[in-house]
């Protein structure tokens, strides 16, 4: 048994519950909670406390938390916020070590004081705190409703963790409407002490959870939480639904990275890699989540429609592609299945249209079949209902013909229609038969089936290891910090990146003219000169770069402009001379980089580079360190992927040296904790076998040294 | 070979401007050499200095007037060629330049005294070309005339000092100079040759020389680079300010604002725009980029700050390019109004 599991076993399966703060006033969150553990059928003991009420609900109230038989192995507390610490203290001086903290006027009001003190009083006793600022918990495996929510709770595998209060509440309610059963409802509110983590790991261990809905705003431990998702994902399902996205860190970050990573972005990025599935919204987070509770994965591609109208099997062929849902095409195999259950003008290309004239029957004898052929993996069921034809009696013999069958692969339904239909989506749903309203509910569930199995079945890999120089690289970095810089100046920014085993183009710095000339035909024309000078930092812009130089003369032209515009611009700039750069031709431009980020650490960034970058914003985001698996899948996320793979007659480009290039940047990321943002941009990506190269860079390092661990390492 | 060495009190006071109208108007066939180059323009991997550039395609002068100038840094000058092989290279290309023509403008860089330690000042090169120096002088009377008699002092014995044209005058100011200035000059017998009005048709120029002299990126609506801005408008209000201003309705405007000033930016596009200038190098939101690009409008993003972008494009549009005939016609026109050219020329 883990740690998260032993940590929070109390506030899941407790022997004796006190409420402090009972009431017997309806309608009070003291009366709902006492009452709610009774309608629930909670076997365990219950102390209501409250001076107040000699009684409540027909439980003896103690008038101090002092006078329960002992103390409780799970304490409720529901008092005014100024005096819940003193409640806490005294329940940790009789023997309490589990709180639910259901009061609020804590950190959300900007009591820090109380939540400070709250902690050290914690501390003191080894107890635990789920709050302040909670619903509560409901936990299905000791028919324990020990929230102010609603009162009948659907039982099921379906664990819900929420940070918002009241649409917590709210979606318990839904999840009855929507008939999706509840293993587990925790409220994490303030989680001044359990966090998202540790409620996940608890849920991801409980043998009745098999299916994790949560809904989140923000995540304090961004990298502790992936962790535990990706652990958690591997047995089961995650859905999440967040809102609250923010532009503010994205505005004050100096490079592309930082400012294109926006804390969503990467948190979206973040559960992707861990496996986790997110919803935008809560009719995608309910459609999933009762798939995923009530179906097996399906075991390979191909899915198969069976519909009774074309006008909607081609809605659902189109949202197949939408959610990268493959359809099946073996035609000899849906015709030898299908066409014996099917009026003679049906088509048996799928989808596999029977017509609105098939009888109940028909259209049952096809989804039978569908379910018995074992090269069939998965199965969308549409239904448009025919005026002449009664939908319930559908409903009812598609639970008839499926009835043994059910289980083994994937079977979703969309019924389309007025009148009983909603009847019939919900006799279906009664029978673990997911059926939805629209075809494109129906494909989205079957979409995100396939995602989690893609998931599941993806090539594990682990992050490559480079023999890199930390300890060259850390010294270019406490250079820059004894000189109180926190931008690199070019030159280090490029050394740091050869050190990190990246190429660029052959380049050389010439004093002077001359130098020059000689570096120009040493490096082979066509070649770009740069200005050379710390002090001149938008080079392009003000003239200092010439490009494309064919020829001696043509050195020598932008030799003179370079060092007039120089000279004009910034009259005391110290001026070193000129960089000779080989001139990259035929090479798409891409960006690449990494920035820190509060929560989750370094995220690496790769996309479509040069100056529009900000305005195509065609990137993908991984939080490091990756493996080379998952460096490849971060080149073909972008849209511009076909770019690079050769579309239109281009020259495919050097797929390898880029993977390789992000490859490298996760293992300098990881160990350079003092760079905090870090662009490369333009990276050009040349064509197959010439790799990838260095062009421009730019880094931002802290303020303060950070890299200890990079020294040990070194 | 009569040679007449164009100089100014100040730099931007318009050497260019007479240069051009004195050519236009001479009924001669006019060289123009400018030996020390100030207005660097390096384009198709060539540099030349704008002022010969504008020369070279308004007078159809041969390519020896763009390859004359010798440099537009003293550095490179000095470490290329000693004192005397200076004067024979600059004697030379001047003599190649004067072949077949009547008589010769020699423009200096910036203002009279600019270049003086390699000999390259307006002195030495009229001495060198055995020329008379004709001053261009903008400014108010007390400040033109102390620096004509202070130039005067300084030329007496060694060059003829042929006289003074003021430049940018406006209309209000004219009086004042035409009164004021000839009675101060006749003491020491320079003459007034001209009074050129401040024009405001001057000051405009098309979104690709903003382009290209501010070395920016082009963001959207590439065809339309070749609009001819003129109205600079500063994008500092609210949107529903700045439709409050009148200038902001003037037709071919150029708006220079911040990538992340939407309103504004769009109320532009809608009214008659020639570009939009973005500062700090803020991009708009796609869809904005898109629009500009449907209809055909420049947007050009530079990384400088709105103040310091908004007097680089006032300087800029002031600028006198190649192929601009609407200029050329105006300075044509000008000059023959306003110059004496009987007494600039003999």
């Amino acid at each position: 048994m883990s740690s998260a599991r032993t940590n929070l076993e109390k506030l899941f399966n407790p022997s004796s519950i006190s409420i402090i703060g009972a009431s017997a006033r309806e309608g009070s969150i003291g009366f709902n909670l006492v009452q709610n553990l009774q309608i629930s059928g909670y076997a365990g003991k219950i102390w209501p406390v409250n001076p107040k009420y000699p009684e409540v609900l027909g439980l003896k109230c103690f008038s101090a938390l002092e006078d329960t038989p002992e103390a409780a192995e799970l304490t409720l507390v529901a008092v005014p916020a100024e005096n819940v610490n003193d409640v806490i203290r005294r329940s940790c001086e009789k023997g309490a070590r589990m709180f639910i903290i259901i009061s609020s006027g804590f950190d959300e009001v900007g009591r820090h004081d109380l939540t400070h003190e709250l902690l050290t009083i914690l501390k003191q006793y080894n107890a635990r705190t789920l709050g302040p600022n909670v619903f509560g918990v409901f936990s299905a495996s000791s028919n324990m409703n020990a929230t102010f929510g609603p009162p009948q709770v659907r039982r099921g595998n379906v664990g819900l963790i929420s940070q918002s209060g009241a649409l917590g509440v709210a979606l318990m309610g839904k999840s009855v409407s929507d008939n999706i059963g509840l293993s587990a409802v925790v409220s994490l509110g303030n989680e001044a002490d359990i966090s998202e983590g540790e409620a996940l790991e608890y849920l991801g261990q409980d043998p009745a959870t098999e299916v994790i809905f949560m809904y989140m705003e923000g995540c304090k431990e961004g990298r502790h939480f992936m962790e535990v998702a990706n652990r958690v994902s591997m047995t089961k399902p995650i859905v999440i639904i967040k809102s609250g996205s923010s532009s503010r860190g994205a505005l004050a970050a100096a490079s592309h990275t930082g400012s294109l990573a926006g804390s969503d972005k990467i948190f979206s990025a973040a559960i992707k890699q861990a496996g986790v599935i997110r919803a935008f919204n809560l009719t995608d987070a309910f459609n999933w989540t009762r798939a995923l509770a009530n179906l097996p994965l399906p075991t390979a591609e191909g899915t198969v429609i069976v519909t009774n109208g074309g006008g909607v099997g081609v809605m659902a062929s189109d949202s197949a592609e939408r959610y990268d849902v493959k359809l099946n095409d073996n035609l000899e195999m849906l015709e030898r299945i299908f066409r014996p259950t099917m009026p003679a003008f049906g088509s048996s290309k799928n989808p596999i249209d029977v017509t609105g004239q098939a009888r109940n029957e028909e259209y049952g004898l096809a989804l039978k079949a569908s379910l018995e052929e074992e090269t069939i993996p998965s199965v969308v069921g549409l239904y448009c209902t025919p005026a002449t034809m009664d939908v319930l009696k559908f409903a009812n013999t598609a639970v008839e013909y499926t009835a043994n069958l059910r289980g083994k692969k994937p079977l979703i339904f969309s019924i389309i229609g007025g009148g009983s239909v909603p009847e019939a989506i919900r006799i279906l749903n009664e029978h673990n038969i997911p059926c939805y309203e629209t075809p494109d509910e129906a494909m989205s569930a079957m979409g995100v089936l396939y995602k989690r199995w893609k998931w599941l079945n993806k090539e594990p890999g682990i992050p490559e290891e480079f023999d890199m120089d930390l300890k060259a690289i850390r010294a270019i970095i406490d250079a820059a910090h004894e000189k109180n810089q926190t931008q690199l100046v070019e030159s280090d920014c490029a050394e740091i990146l050869r050190l990190a085993g990246l190429e660029f183009p052959k380049t050389a710095i010439a004093r002077d003219l001359d130098e020059a000339i000689k570096a120009s035909e040493d490096i082979g024309y066509p070649v770009v000169m740069k200005i050379l000078s710390q002090d001149i930092v938008h080079k392009t812009e003000y003239g200092c770069v010439k490009l494309d130089l064919e020829d001696e003369r043509e050195v020598r032209v932008a030799y003179e402009s370079i060092m007039a515009e120089a000279r004009r611009h910034f009259p005391r700039a110290r001026i070193e001379g000129v960089t000779i750069t080989e001139m990259v031709t035929d090479a798409t431009e891409m960006i690449l980089g990494f920035s820190m980020d509060q929560s989750f650490g370094p995220v690496l960034m790769f996309g479509m580079g040069g100056i529009y970058v900000e305005v195509l914003k065609d990137v993908s985001f991984r939080v490091a360190p990756i493996s080379k698996q998952e460096c490849e899948h971060m080149v073909k996320a972008i849209n511009s992927y076909p770019i690079l793979a050769g579309a239109r007659g281009k020259a495919i480009r050097d797929l390898p040296k880029i993977v390789e290039a992000i490859s490298r940047l996760s293992y300098l990321a990881m160990h350079t904790p003092d760079i905090l943002e870090l662009d490369i941009n333009p990276l050009m990506a040349l064509a197959k076998g010439k790799g990838c190269k260095v062009v421009d860079s730019r880094m931002t390092i802290s303020k303060v040294q950070r890299n200890k661990n990079m020294e040990e390492k070194a | 070979m009569k040679s007449l060495t164009i100089t100014s009190t100040r730099t931007a006071a318009g050497k260019t401007t007479v240069g051009l109208g004195i050519a236009l108007n001479s009924g001669l066939k006019c060289g123009y050499y400018k030996p020390y180059g100030d207005h660097l323009v390096y384009s198709k991997k060539n540099l030349h200095d704008l002022d010969a550039m504008v020369f070279h395609d308004w007078l159809e002068l041969g390519n020896e007037v763009l390859d004359g100038t010798l440099g537009f840094d003293a550095d490179k000058i000095i470490s290329t060629w000693n004192r005397q092989e200076l004067d024979a290279v600059l004697k030379n290309n001047l003599e190649a330049i004067a072949k077949g023509k009547d008589i010769m403008l020699v423009e200096t860089a910036r203002n009279y005294s600019f270049g003086g330690h390699m000999d390259m000042d307006s002195v030495s090169l009229a001495q060198r070309f055995d020329s008379d120096i004709l001053l261009v002088a903008e400014g108010d009377v007390p400040l033109i005339l102390d620096k004509v008699m202070a130039i005067s002092k300084c030329l007496e014995g060694m060059v003829k000092l042929k006289g003074i044209v003021v430049n940018k005058v406006s209309e209000e100011d004219r009086e004042k100079i035409e009164i004021e200035i000839p009675p101060v000059l006749e003491r020491r017998g320079i003459k007034l040759l001209g009074i050129l009005p401040k024009i405001q048709e001057l000051k405009r120029g098309t979104m690709r020389l903003v382009l290209e002299k501010l070395n920016a990126n082009i963001v959207a609506g590439s065809d339309g680079l070749d609009k001819v801005i003129e109205v600079v408008q500063v994008g500092a209000l609210s949107a529903e300010q700045a439709m409050k201003m009148p200038t902001f309705f003037k037709d071919n405007k150029a708006l220079i604002t911040g990538g992340d000033r939407a309103d504004l930016i769009f109320a532009s596009l809608n009214t008659n725009t020639a570009g939009i200038i973005l500062t700090n190098n803020i991009l708009p939101h796609p869809k904005i980029i898109a629009k500009a690009e449907d209809m055909n409008i420049p947007i050009i993003s530079v990384h400088m700050d709105t103040f310091t972008t908004a007097k680089a494009v006032e300087h800029i549009v002031a600028e006198i390019t190649p192929g601009d005939e609407d200029k050329k016609q105006l300075i044509k026109d000008m000059a023959k109004k306003e110059l004496d050219m009987d007494a600039i020329l003999n």
